[in-house]
């Protein structure tokens, strides 16, 4: 196989040739290594390559060394807000350039312990404060598919780096939207699992009450296998939630007939592209051709959760970075300065009664939810936007439709479904009822059977 | 009756808000924040008047921590 061949292998394929013995851990690994090293300078979606450790890795799991377990031999990559140890971990910020943590942040340390090989650490919107991944202190991602768009953040370096097959699959957080943005913007998959599903201990916080760390990879069945080495009780995690784990990957051919999938048609398919919407429309009715009911369904007050998520996203933050924004106001941009310095600003009742606007967030969708099994919605109501021109109101339009589940917890899963005329990739988003992610992966997998989407590649990666 | 503070431009307003927590509010800080400071009043604003539980001051702490509805059966049921 030459280099674009590899780089093309879903994550579970070649998991499996390289447990079958037909694929080489170490031809793998360079292949991917000689990517980045080619794209790298036009994309930058990574802020620290480790080659030496991941050709260390490589040779040890071809020796039969090394842990073995589901992603044996297998190269990943990591937002770089997830701590590893002995390599520094910037969280995309100037503040942390020289943070190098003693211990591997738990999804990390589990990913080692199924056998994956780390390619290095992704770039990443500063602090995960942001969706355009145009970092200031380690230069902007650019989205593989236009490269003066941008790819989506906050882990805009890992929807880059799978979009271009710079990796197998990638770790990132999602806290308004950040793991479905740039799946979304990327023309990848990406789970936002349930909040407390994925231990978030050794990840560097934005918002406590909403941050989750989730996979982002080529396809469906590569989320379900990577969700299924991170997923799993914490203690060390106060926000872990200990309830049973399935095996992700079971069940997932099982199809959709049945099912039923409601269209919550007032906000969601409103103020958006009519491209994004004919994509969309279009996509249920793959989910109508394959056995599954669908149904109009109303979310209540859907269109006040961005603002109530907001609240808390950014009091929190101001939270977590009040003494370090003190002491060392100049380890931070300008605009994210900015905001944490008004996030100060919020009376706590403000914070308190988006806490308890919440509460109520959760019960609307669960008693939408208790109509149909799934929600289909656009995953953003806009294909990546140019890097010229963006402002605040960028971020509050492409975290529109995906704050309502950060804000809720729920499970909810994005996927490449077309691409408007100028060869942007378009997303859908499926969301689920707390803890049914292998239900939300199994209609991804329906919807991905029976298109081609996922296969298309960026003429600009190479 | 409007609060004499909230009578103030925005600029005046967001200097007596720094000031009022203790806050620096030199002219560098005024620019840097009045951007942003009426889309904070609008959304204090806004979250003050949403509908939210009002017998449930527990769910204040209710927090996305556990969600499956057997967690919370009366907020699943509501």
């Amino acid at each position: 196989m030459n280099e674009r061949d590899l780089a093309d292998l879903t994550l579970a394929t070649a998991a499996s040739a390289i447990r079958a013995g037909t694929l080489s851990p170490v031809a793998l690994t360079e292949a991917l290594l000689a990517r980045i090293e080619r794209l790298q300078p036009a994309l930058n979606a990574f802020i620290t390559v480790t080659a030496a450790e991941a050709r260390a890795a490589a040779r040890a799991a071809e020796d039969g060394r090394g842990p073995g377990g589901p992603l044996h031999g297998v190269p990943v990559a990591l937002k770089d807000l997830f701590d590893t140890a002995g390599v520094r971990t910037t969280a995309g910020a100037k503040l942390f350039a020289d943070r190098v943590p003693a211990e591997d942040a738990a999804v990390v340390a589990r990913l080692r312990g199924a056998g994956a090989i780390s390619l290095g650490k992704l770039n990443m919107h500063e602090f995960a404060f942001g969706v355009t991944n145009d970092n200031p202190h380690y230069g902007r991602t650019r989205n593989p598919w236009n490269h003066e768009r941008v790819p989506g953040g906050s882990s805009g370096g890992s929807g880059a780096a799978v979009a271009a097959g710079l990796c197998l699959g990638a770790l990132g957080s999602d806290t308004g939207g950040s793991i479905r943005i740039p799946a979304a913007l990327c023309g990848i998959t990406g789970l936002k699992p349930t909040y407390g599903r994925v231990s978030r201990r050794g990840a560097v916080p934005l918002a406590w009450s909403m941050d989750h760390v989730g996979p982002m990879a080529g396809d469906v069945t590569d989320c379900a296998l990577l969700l299924n080495v991170i997923a799993g009780h914490d203690p060390l995690d106060p926000a872990s939630a200990d309830q049973p784990v399935p095996d992700f990957l079971a069940g997932l051919e099982d199809g959709v007939r049945g099912l039923s999938i409601g269209l919550p048609r007032r906000f969601y398919f409103e103020r958006l592209n009519n491209e994004v919407a004919a994509a969309v429309e279009a996509a249920a009715e793959v989910f109508r051709a394959a056995g599954a009911r669908l149904q109009v369904v109303e979310v209540e007050d859907v269109e006040q959760m961005g603002i109530t998520g907001g609240v808390i996203l950014v009091a929190e933050a101001a939270a977590y970075h009040q003494r370090s924004l003190r002491e060392h106001p100049e380890g931070y941009s300008e605009d994210i300065r900015r905001r944490l310095l008004l996030g100060e600003l919020y009376p706590a009742t403000a914070y308190v009664n988006a806490q308890r606007a919440r509460g109520r967030a959760s019960a609307v969708f669960a008693r939408a939810l208790s109509e149909v099994d799934l929600l289909l919605t656009p995953a953003t109501p806009v294909t990546a936007p140019p890097f010229s021109g963006l402002g605040s109101e960028t971020r509050d339009t492409l975290t529109r439709f995906t704050m309502p589940t950060d804000l809720t917890g729920l499970p909810s899963l994005v996927q490449p479904c077309g691409f408007d005329a100028g060869g942007l990739p378009i997303g859908l988003q499926l969301i689920g009822r707390p803890f049914e992610e292998a239900l939300v992966l199994r209609a991804g997998r329906v919807y991905e059977h029976a298109t081609d989407w996922r296969l298309r590649r960026p003429p600009l990666a190479g | 009756m409007t609060a004499p503070h909230q009578q103030l431009e925005p600029r005046d307003r967001l200097r007596a808000h720094l000031n009022a927590l203790g806050l620096p509010a030199d002219e560098a800080t005024l620019d840097l924040l009045l951007p942003g400071y009426p889309g904070l009043l609008s959304g204090v604003a806004r979250v003050a008047m949403m509908p939210r539980p009002e017998d449930e001051p527990a769910s204040v702490f209710r927090v996305a921590g556990a969600l499956a509805p057997a967690h919370f059966p009366e907020e699943a049921d509501a």
